[in-house]
């Protein structure tokens, strides 16, 4: 009967495509993912993603693909707020937190300006998996491969950027040209999330996997590796899920990895509580 | 040739942060095969002048030269450890890893080191006896197994200068006397300044001290024997006296509040 189901379930083409988006979205989320854990710029990648919402208002306005402008405006807002945080600013926090409502408000405001607007705007800021069409895969999988490419020719730079900026300088690594390096790939990565969960959930599915599988290994390759599994099983549970109970499929990703979080931690916590006290 | 040029230059340097002179008037050459102990007490420019060698601070009037070169081009023919490292503990690398980072700008690979790379860190790793735990989490160590690790990362980078802030802090006593003896057979090769409040400890190994309160005055401790060990000593200890002069004070010598 389960297997019927599932059989049902992946005979559909939208599941099909829904799965594929899940799947891309899952190794670009596993790898930028842990680097936004490790350094801690989980708020900076939360006023580029919604820095987002402005970009996708202004194409939607002007009647070009809302993708596109997604990935423009990210990419601005990821210079911006890395410029914010490579200077130092000392209400750094408080720039990011305006930056961040700025979007939204651009966004909303030209969103309510475009005649005959629909409730499209809902499925940005929430996703809806289901409607990625042909076109969307393409521009996710052509974004996972420059994410992929650069991660590679950059891994040992953005390591030691992220470890010890001060000694990267040293060895003759430009540290602000590569910081904000990745600050576009988590742009993109961002973008690409938000076709999955939308972007108020973006963030969720971004540091999640990363910070589960983080527990349990130590070297940053393989927590990618091992948060991009993480994030595919989410994703495709979470779609199953979401189809046979009839309820929406980005907030139950979301909910599946964040119970899976804090019960891992919860379980660690104990069993290292139990293990100190037997000691 | 190289032997003969002073490895750096400081000329008429002076550094200001905020309105408070850290840095006047720094003249100083630190010569080929050196080992130079710069001594002070606590925010006294120590951390400032090893940085401006490494052209991470830039000095508002005056030149730094590093082997012939700005110290910004010269950089990569710096080792250097920090006093404090930056990047909390909960970092996912190993030990290897981290000393692996002395070697980027080495060979070409994006993602793999070259098996020279790998020799390098060996040695650097064994330099400091860390060799048996290279496959351990970095965070897990102790604060004097990472100084260690970080030592030989500096190692790792084949300098001809090596820069240390406050080496030996969390260091205990007796891995400390194997270091310094470390730090002797490596300046049989290269030039090497450290900075330390440890003035007894580290007159034993270097040949110049460098006592520097915004300004900087240079004894050479080359022949130094019983007496002149502990006139140096007493120099620390009215230095260390002088704690409150520390701050900064206007053209007459006096102190701000």
């Amino acid at each position: 009967m389960v297997n019927s189901m599932i059989d049902v379930f992946l005979s559909q083409d939208f599941m099909q495509k829904a799965l594929l988006a899940g799947f891309l979205a899952s190794l670009a989320c596993g790898i930028i993912g842990t680097y936004v854990v490790v350094k801690k710029i989980t708020f900076i990648s939360g006023g580029i993603a919604h820095g987002v919402l402005g970009g996708i208002g202004i194409a939607y306005y002007f009647k070009f693909n809302p993708l596109i402008g997604a990935i423009v405006a990210a990419l601005i807002s990821a210079v911006i707020i890395g410029l914010v945080s490579i200077r130092r600013y000392q209400n750094e926090d408080t720039i990011i937190g305006a930056l961040w409502a700025i979007g939204m408000a651009v966004g909303i405001l030209f969103i309510s300006m475009t005649p005959g607007y629909n409730t499209d705007l809902l499925s940005y800021l929430f996703g809806n998996i289901l409607m990625v069409t042909s076109g969307d895969l393409w521009i996710i999988s052509i974004l996972d491969l420059f994410i992929l490419a650069l991660v590679i020719g950059f891994y040992k730079h953005f390591l030691a950027v992220c470890f010890d900026e001060e000694f990267a300088r040293i060895r003759g690594i430009k540290v602000e040209f590569t910081y904000l390096l990745l600050l576009c790939l988590v742009a993109c990565t961002v973008v690409i999330l938000i076709q999955v969960v939308g972007l108020i959930l973006v963030i969720a599915l971004l540091t999640l996997p990363a910070a589960i599988t983080g527990h349990f290994v130590q070297r940053l390759w393989k927590i990618m590796i091992g948060a991009s599994i993480l994030g595919i099983i989410f994703t495709a549970s979470g779609l199953i899920v979401s189809y046979k109970l009839d309820i929406p499929s980005g907030a139950t990703i979301i909910l599946i990895s964040g119970v899976t979080y804090i019960l891992t931690s919860l379980t660690i916590y104990i069993i290292t509580k139990i293990k100190k006290s037997r000691a | 040739m190289k032997n003969k040029l002073p490895v750096v230059v400081f000329k008429d340097v002076n550094f200001k942060y905020k309105e408070v002179e850290v840095l006047k008037d720094i003249n100083i050459n630190i010569n080929f095969r050196d080992f130079l102990g710069v001594v002070g007490p606590n925010g006294c420019g120590k951390t400032t002048f090893l940085k401006m060698i490494l052209g991470l601070i830039e000095p508002d009037s005056g030149r730094v030269k590093v082997l012939g070169l700005t110290p910004k081009q010269a950089r990569k023919k710096i080792g250097y450890v920090s006093q404090y490292l930056e990047s909390d503990l909960s970092f996912p690398l190993n030990v290897i890893d981290v000393v692996l980072m002395g070697r980027i700008g080495f060979s070409y690979f994006a993602f793999k080191y070259s098996k020279r790379d790998k020799e390098m860190v060996e040695l650097a790793l064994d330099e400091v006896e860390m060799n048996n735990l290279k496959n351990r989490k970095f965070g897990n160590l102790s604060g004097g197994q990472r100084k260690r690790v970080l030592i030989a990362r500096a190692l790792a980078t084949e300098p001809e200068l090596l820069i240390m802030d406050e080496p030996t802090e969390s260091i205990d006593i007796k891995v400390r006397q194997d270091f310094y003896e470390l730090l002797k057979r490596l300046n049989e090769k290269i030039t090497i300044v450290i900075s330390s409040h440890d003035l007894g400890f580290v007159s034993s190994y270097v040949n110049h001290v460098a006592c520097l309160n915004r300004t900087i005055t240079c004894h050479p401790t080359k022949a130094l024997t019983g007496k002149m060990i502990e006139e140096l000593y007493n120099g620390s200890i009215r230095m260390v006296e002088h704690k409150t002069s520390c701050h900064p004070r206007d053209s007459n010598g006096k102190l701000y509040d």
